[in-house]
């Protein structure tokens, strides 16, 4: 009679430990589920983490046109872009950071980003060793409506800190 | 009739048992020698790579081989990590250049003769296979240039796209092999362009003179042989009179190993590079670029010949704007638009003209009417090798000159 | 990670077998050892979705043991809904991830409507743990099996990393003593060394070779692909496909000896097949037999007639494919099996058998071939496009240059693939490896390691080196 009580008892413990895990799985699929819609973040302080990150703060974003020579990307079509460019044709040190206005257009930004990646690493092939390792080191990062492309020594540091800036 | 299906299979199993016995498991003897021979050899080479300094630098990949990676519990999460250290493993691995070395002959083995987009072809010749052009870019940088042309009808512009090895050494390719056709690439550019620009084709006669040498064999480059025998075919285009036949031709290096050495892992052969200076001219110029504002008298870059890519002897490699002024009094100034491959044509140009002003649009940012009237312009020249100027995206924007 | 990387080969096997052989079997120390190091080789590549493998393993080790409570207790109702609750969650996560974007992709196309969604990420291997747990609580419930007790064991079994994500679909019931009680020997560690590097082979140098040679067709354009060259894609594409996923059993099953189990093959000469259902009982022989096993014959198999059968075999078919991915294309491909499979069941009978061998053989690699076009051209389209090229119509004639130049290209690799797909070359290894003089075995020995050198060639080179099987 014993037995069968502890039984019955311990059947049941197994399942409430069961509910409990498939809740758990829902609470994870929902979460992977939703993750890639993050809170609005605005640009300024991404803008302001990243190049922190990358210890460029001295450096000065470009002007809006390098956007289109570089990206081929009309920066008036999204909400905001900033660029901060190679200081001069043996430097591939750049940062991008696009806020969109629609998710739509993320596949656009990040082909203009191949894009140029490509052209890039194309340039220095053979001869740039350094830069070509810089280009292949690069972080391009989604998250929300923010598209992030680094090109740069610290370029880990600066994914890194572009992720947590929205956290 | 069924006790007799079943007695045929009973004699089938009695045949098959101990053959599949057999076949199960190795003698005794090779079992243990393939478990001393595999772990022995996966930790004498792992050891081998622990033990060994890492390098930095890769001379015949020409790459910068990875480091180990930092731990960042960022990189963990999006793999960056994992794929990092994997690379590193790969790229510190003990005698990776032998290994790859024997991964290229094995293929040769096999009968392959494509290596990473390098077809491997006649005599050692190593020819990069031009990619899908960029249609849409194309079209764009057409239109610009032909814009370009109707806003400048005083000029004299001239374009020259040079078909890259695998068109010029078709009969060099390995037999068969898929290439794209820059002939028709090249017909069907010619009939977008406007009517003021000319364009000038110099396949047919570098054809007759391919086994020259006309493009090197470890690099996706022309030689000045290449360059010298477009310029002759190209002279009467460009509207130079009696251009100059004799030359000095120096040898510069000896042991050149190009990209497409690298990228294929081939590294049976080297090139050298031959410099060419006229004979019967006085001329003298001063050159500058953007990259380095002193003046000197030289178009070289003696430098370059001990760094890692000795093609970057002329020119000391590309920059946005060069300007080479002369002591000729011709009354014209040419700019050019170019990629790598004009840098061993330019000298060619140097005795026929008072200034030349080289640009580089993947580089350069500014205004390129500004530049025209400001040096008093008079010819102008787009000078790409095929499969650069099929895939280039910056030649429009240039000269939109935003 | 992949078994065909130096990383895996040269760092993690060596640093997990040492521990693995240094740990004693007793309180489960060696299935501990097997379950943290396939837990690091699952993360490595998915570090997210490794929690959702972990919460799988929870959930199934619990149904297990209560399914078994419940039908020890008499409690046959509550054994039932147990069992059906856990494979249904199974499936639901299996199917969201698999299919969430496919089906929302299908119902934005055909319903007026604009569902927005952004593509999930296929956790690798959910296609094969969910089958292997699904079997285990099936397999419990029909009480074939015991539940497993220790969530050590029991989580061992399910993300063991020979297998964990590509296959051989292992059933609970084939391993059940092993993860309890097994051996490990110098001998059977070189047996698995020596299937490890047979597979190895076959990946990298064969799978890798024919691969590259059918990405250059495919890149060529429609018009620039001649019958020849057609032939010859499709048959590079046969072998890839083959040494591909083989090359992976081979690697599974050796790397399966040296933690000392012994899996099922899952392969067994598939190409010499002399009729479509008989590739199909040499070919992936793990899923097949899932399948037929745990949805064929709950179904009812072929008994309750003709109709009813073929019903059956054309649901299964249907699934068979979608299995392999989530897209129009392989549920075609499935379908398309499944009415061949109706066809020689029922309307060709023995007459197949009847013909001369080499036209049954014909016959049947004809079928697969055509088959593989359907299976890995991305749309429906572009296969029959393709399959068009293959019988003279759109393409660039019978035979140009461009067919010779990969007819040289492939003609060394393919005729030793064609060769190593028979059992010719296998049925004479063992003269040597268990020959009565000791240097024909060195010998039999020697060339092992000779594969072994020339693939690590190939991987520390490996600009190329995708795994077809990953999207599964």
């Amino acid at each position: 009679m014993m037995e069968r009580m502890r039984e019955k008892w311990s059947l049941k413990k197994w399942g409430y430990v069961r509910i409990g895990l498939v809740v758990l799985l829902a609470v994870f699929i929902l979460f992977d589920l939703w993750g890639g819609r993050v809170a609005d973040a605005d640009m300024e302080s991404v803008v302001k983490a990243v190049t922190q990150a990358a210890g460029m703060e001295g450096s000065q974003p470009a002007e809006a046109r390098m956007v289109k020579r570089f990206y081929g990307l009309n920066p008036g079509d999204y909400e905001s872009v900033v660029l901060y460019a190679p200081a001069d044709n043996m430097d591939v040190q750049e940062l991008l950071v696009v806020k969109l206005k629609e998710s739509s257009q993320r596949a656009e930004v990040e082909a203009a980003i191949q894009g140029r990646l490509d052209t890039q690493l194309k340039s220095f092939e053979g001869y740039g060793a350094e830069q070509t390792a810089l280009l292949e080191a690069h972080v391009l990062r989604v998250k929300g409506n923010y598209v992030f492309y680094i090109v740069h020594e610290r370029a880990a540091e600066a994914g890194a800190a572009f992720e947590k800036s929205f956290r | 009739m069924k006790l007799r299906v079943r007695k045929m299979s009973e004699k089938e199993q009695l045949r098959q048992e101990p053959m599949r016995k057999k076949r199960k498991k190795g003698g005794r003897l090779f079992c243990r020698i393939m478990a001393a021979a595999f772990a022995g050899s996966i930790l004498l080479l792992a050891l081998a790579g622990l033990l060994l300094p890492d390098r930095d630098y890769s001379e015949e990949e020409k790459r910068v081989l990875a480091s180990f990676p930092k731990a960042s519990w960022d990189g963990i999460q999006n793999k960056d990590y994992m794929e990092d250290l994997e690379a590193y493993v790969s790229d510190q691995f003990v005698l990776r250049d032998m290994w790859i070395r024997f991964k290229v002959q094995c293929d040769l083995l096999m009968g392959k003769r494509e290596f990473n987009g390098v077809y491997l072809g006649k005599d050692k010749y190593l020819m990069q296979i031009p990619e899908t052009p960029a249609e849409a870019e194309v079209a764009k940088n057409l239109q610009a240039i032909n814009l370009f042309a109707e806003q400048n009808q005083e000029l004299r512009i001239c374009m020259m796209i040079v078909p890259n090895a695998v068109c010029v050494m078709e009969d060099y390719l390995p037999k068969g092999a898929p290439v794209r056709d820059q002939e028709k690439d090249a017909k069907e550019l010619k009939e977008q362009l406007a009517a003021n620009i000319s364009y000038i084709d110099v396949t047919a006669y570098m054809r007759e003179h391919v086994q020259e040498g006309l493009y090197y064999k470890t690099d996706h480059h022309w030689t000045s042989k290449g360059a010298l025998r477009a310029f002759e075919a190209a002279a009467e285009g460009l509207g130079i009179e009696s251009p100059l036949t004799d030359y000095e031709i120096y040898t510069v290096t000896n042991d050149f190993s190009g990209t497409l050495s690298s990228r294929s892992g081939y590294h049976k052969v080297k090139d050298s590079i031959e410099v060419y200076a006229p004979k019967g001219t006085e001329v003298k110029y001063l050159v500058t670029d953007s990259d380095d504002i002193k003046e000197r008298p030289t178009v070289y870059d003696k430098d370059a010949l001990n760094g890692k890519d000795q093609y970057q002897v002329f020119f000391g490699g590309n920059h946005a704007l060069v300007d080479i002024r002369t002591t000729n009094r011709t009354n014209r100034t040419l700019l050019l638009f170019k990629d790598s491959y004009a840098n061993c044509f330019v000298p060619f140009l140097l005795p026929y003209y008072d200034e030349i002003v080289m640009v580089d649009p993947r580089y350069y940012y500014d205004n390129v009417q500004m530049l025209v009237s400001n040096k008093k312009v008079t010819d102008v020249l787009f000078l790409y090798n095929m499969d650069t100027f099929l895939n280039d995206r910056s030649i429009a924007d240039v000269l939109a000159g935003e | 990670m992949i078994f065909s990387s130096i990383f895996f080969i040269f760092v993690f096997l060596p640093v997990v077998l040492a521990i693995y052989y240094l740990v004693p079997f007793r309180y489960q120390l060696k299935n501990l050892v097997l379950l943290l190091a396939s837990l690091v080789f699952y993360a490595w590549g998915e570090p997210i979705y490794v929690i959702l493998m972990l919460l799988g393993i929870g959930i199934n080790y619990v149904g297990g043991v209560e399914i078994e409570g419940y039908l020890q207790a008499g409690r046959e109702r509550n054994a039932k809904v147990a069992c059906i609750s856990i494979v249904a969650v199974d499936l639901a996560v299996l199917g969201f991830y698999k299919y969430y974007g496919f089906v929302l992709e299908n119902i934005n196309a055909i319903l007026p409507i604009d569902i927005p969604y952004h593509e999930l990420a296929l956790p690798i291997g959910i296609s094969f743990y969910t089958f292997q747990t699904i079997s285990y609580i099936i397999d419990v419930y029909r009480q074939k099996v015991e539940a497993q007790h220790s969530v050590i064991t029991f989580g061992a079994y399910v993300c063991m990393f020979p297998q964990l994500i590509a296959g051989p679909i292992v059933r609970y019931s084939d391993v059940e003593k092993q993860l309890s009680k097994r051996t490990l020997s110098l001998e059977k560690f070189g047996d698995g060394a020596m299937w490890f590097l047979r597979g190895l082979g076959k990946k990298v140098l064969l799978a890798n070779t024919m691969g590259s040679v059918f990405d250059s067709i495919m890149a060529l354009g429609a018009a620039d692909t001649s019958v020849l060259t057609a032939w010859i894609g499709c048959f590079a594409y046969t072998m890839q496909i083959y040494f591909d996923f083989g090359g992976y059993s081979d690697m599974a099953v050796g790397l399966g000896k040296m933690l000392g189990f012994e899996f099922m093959k899952n392969f067994d000469y598939p190409y010499t097949a002399k009729s479509v259902t008989e590739f199909w009982r040499r070919w992936h022989i793990s899923l097949s037999s899932w399948f037929k096993e745990y949805v064929y014959i709950p179904l009812g198999g072929n008994r309750g007639g003709t109709k009813k059968a073929v019903r059956n075999l054309l649901v299964v078919w249907a699934l068979t494919g979608l299995w392999h991915g989530a897209a129009w294309n392989f549920i075609f491909w499935g379908l398309y099996y499944g009415i061949i499979l109706c066809v020689e069941k029922y309307i060709l009978k023995e007459r197949l058998g009847k013909l001369p061998i080499v036209c049954q053989h014909a016959y049947t690699m004809l079928l697969v071939m055509l088959g593989w076009v359907l299976f890995s051209a991305p749309t429906l389209g572009r296969a029959l496009a393709y399959v068009g090229t293959m019988f003279g119509i759109g393409g660039s004639g019978v035979a140009d240059a461009t067919g010779l130049y990969f007819l040289g290209t492939c003609l060394v690799p393919g005729i030793i693939s064609a060769i190593l797909c028979t059992p010719l070359i296998y049925r004479r290894i063992p003269r040597i490896t268990r020959a009565r003089e000791w240097y024909k075995q060195v010998a039999g020995a020697m060339i092992y390691i000779g594969i072994f050198v020339v693939s690590t060639a190939y991987l520390v080179n490996a600009t190329y080196n995708p795994f077809l099987y990953f999207r599964f």
